[in-house]
């Protein structure tokens, strides 16, 4: 009665917690698209930087990078830098992103690539690619999830009861206030989410190794083959990896669309600056995560069970398990209302207005996003279900979650290219949208790894080429870019941006 | 082809006042990013430790997050009134 008692006691609070929160949010909430779905692009930069922090890091941190590191070692931790650091490409971005949404009232980069290349196919192409490739990523965590608290709570808490429960909070959250509430309640998340993995870390290295010192020691003697370059990280598995990861803030929307929302660029710092120290942190902790479970449980059968297996280790007291239990449902949570909310903006406005009801109304687009929230949800779930009962899908979450954002790199030279290169096209964005997805539709469904590269890789080249090759053959809309590029260059220097 | 091939050219000599700072730092993080893969992968390779990639990536990390800092923290909300 005890055990089972115990985790759901701290479940209902958590959930109460983060409902009071969006509750709160949402007496803030104003009326319109813009007001639900970016906050009326009035975020603080606080809010902004741990929102930010808790869409991009999900329940991937805690359990697929803990059992990457286990599996493959330091690599792992050089794969999430690597993406930590691709943060420099919202240096570049970030502004280009803020200003032009500001200018040009986006709601999303799909309606941005619309606009800047003046076709609704680039826009509709744009958001599908992202629904394509995003259902598989959210499903990812919902199965995260499952695992994991059927793992820490022995069992009282069931896979299906956990994937229903993340999937309804998600909803709650996203729905009551659009994005204000899902950024409050990232916000209280992500503070969930550090506070009790560095707990767990200190109990792990103290209670486990005696401190740090031997700790390193340890990882020196017992596990050198971890250490050693990258790991037991195979080149080309490495690039694969990193590269889609790379590209994730300029080509994943529920991250593009937090560039659109800061009030002010002093915000805007905030958030960068506060996201690059939370994620030093928070992989730093996943990274050890890892180390350390390789060093207490050496033999298990999958890696994927690295972080369960250890937060079962007598060493944890049960409170703290079940607090990162909390922990890492809340970096799952915090990334399926985000990509909901973006998802459900996209089809809105992407695809059902501009494609088939140019003359809908701003309440009747509203109550559409709103009523595609759901809807969404269920297919996640639903999709989740079926791959969890899959022994082939169930493992290596890393891999996946890789695997569905190479799919959405293929937005990335149409993204770079609308902010840089006048010439460019619709015709080059679409031909390099559809065909650079297909090369990777194909390869992955075919698990086809030419030259021993993998489908991310291939994709992007593919897209690269065709980006430029039709641009060069087509018509480009001159005066559009010419607005769009030349309200830049006018704009940047003025705010010191480079 | 070769309109197109002018065109390009023609379009980085039009951003040619911010390339300079742009190119620099473009430069930089290409420079990161490709010892970010080489230096574990082929020089750090024969050191089973710690201090080996470990410490290396967490030295790339801290310059890379530095770097970022030092371009983000000169941009400003409104021009101040010395500068216009």
């Amino acid at each position: 009665m005890g055990e089972t008692f115990y985790p759901w006691m701290i479940l209902a609070i958590y959930a109460a917690l983060g409902i009071a929160v969006a509750a709160v949010a949402r007496q803030q909430m104003g009326a319109g698209m813009n007001e639900f779905f970016l906050a009326n692009r009035q975020l603080g930069g606080i809010v902004s930087a741990l929102s930010y922090a808790a869409t991009t890091y999900s329940a991937f941190m805690m359990v697929g990078l803990a059992g990457l590191t286990y599996k493959l070692g330091v690599g792992a931790f050089g794969f999430e830098v690597t993406y930590l650091c691709g943060l420099a490409l919202v240096v570049f971005f970030g502004p280009r992103f803020w200003l032009v949404g500001r200018r040009f009232d986006y709601l999303t980069h799909a309606q941005l690539l619309a606009d800047r290349y003046q076709s609704r196919a680039v826009g509709i192409i744009s958001a599908l690619l992202c629904l394509v490739f995003l259902i598989p990523y959210a499903a990812i965590q919902l199965m995260g999830i499952g695992y994991l608290l059927a793992g820490v709570s022995q069992g009282s808490v069931g896979l299906v009861a956990a994937m229903i429960l993340a999937t309804v909070l998600a909803v709650i959250w996203s729905n009551m206030a659009g994005l204000r509430s899902v950024a409050w309640t990232d916000a209280l998340q992500a503070v969930i989410m550090l506070v009790s993995s560095v707990i767990t870390l200190c109990f792990m290295v103290y209670r486990g190794f005696g401190g740090f010192a031997e700790f390193f020691a340890r990882m020196n003697r017992d596990i050198p083959e971890l250490l050693s370059g990258p790991g037991l990280f195979k080149f080309n598995v490495f690039v694969g990896l990193a590269l889609p990861w790379l590209f994730f803030s300029i080509s994943n929307p529920q991250v593009t669309q937090r560039l659109f929302v800061p009030q002010s660029v002093k915000a805007f710092k905030q958030m960068i600056g506060g996201f690059l120290v939370f994620g030093f942190l928070y992989t730093l902790v996943s990274v050890f995560w890892g180390f350390g479970a390789r060093l207490l449980i050496p033999d298990l059968q999958s890696a994927d069970l690295a972080t369960p297996a250890l937060l079962a280790l007598p060493i944890i007291p049960r409170l703290i398990a079940v607090i990162v239990m909390v922990g890492i449902l809340s970096a799952a949570i915090s990334t399926i209302d985000s990509i909901l909310l973006s998802l459900s903006s996209m089809a809105a406005r992407d695809i059902l207005k501009a494609g088939f009801a140019a003359g809908m109304t701003e309440a009747s687009e509203l109550r559409l996003g709103k009523l595609i929230i759901p809807i969404l949800a269920v297919v996640f779930f639903v999709f989740a279900y079926w791959a969890a009962g899959k022994s082939g899908l169930a493992f290596m979450i890393a891999p996946l979650a890789s695997a569905a954002s190479a799919g959405l790199l293929m937005a990335v030279p149409a993204i770079v290219g609308a902010f840089f290169w006048r010439r460019a096209t619709a015709a080059g964005a679409l031909g390099s949208m559809l065909g650079g997805s297909i090369v990777v539709l194909i390869l992955q469904l075919t698990g086809t790894k030419p030259l021993g590269v993998w489908p991310g890789v291939w994709g992007l080249a593919a897209g690269i080429l065709l980006y430029i090759a039709i641009s060069l053959f087509t018509q480009a809309p001159a005066e559009k870019a010419e607005e769009f590029i030349g309200y830049l260059e006018k704009n940047l220097q003025k705010y010191r941006f480079i | 082809m070769r309109s197109g091939g002018r065109a390009i050219i023609s379009d980085l000599e039009r951003t040619a006042d911010m390339s300079n700072t742009l190119r620099f730092w473009l430069i930089w993080f290409g420079f990161l990013l490709l010892i970010d893969v080489l230096f574990p992968f082929f020089l750090l390779a024969g050191i089973p430790h710690a201090k080996g990639s470990f410490l290396f990536w967490t030295c790339w990390t801290l310059l890379a997050i530095g770097s970022m800092f030092v371009i983000f923290l000169r941009w400003r909300d409104a021009p101040t009134a010395d500068e216009g």
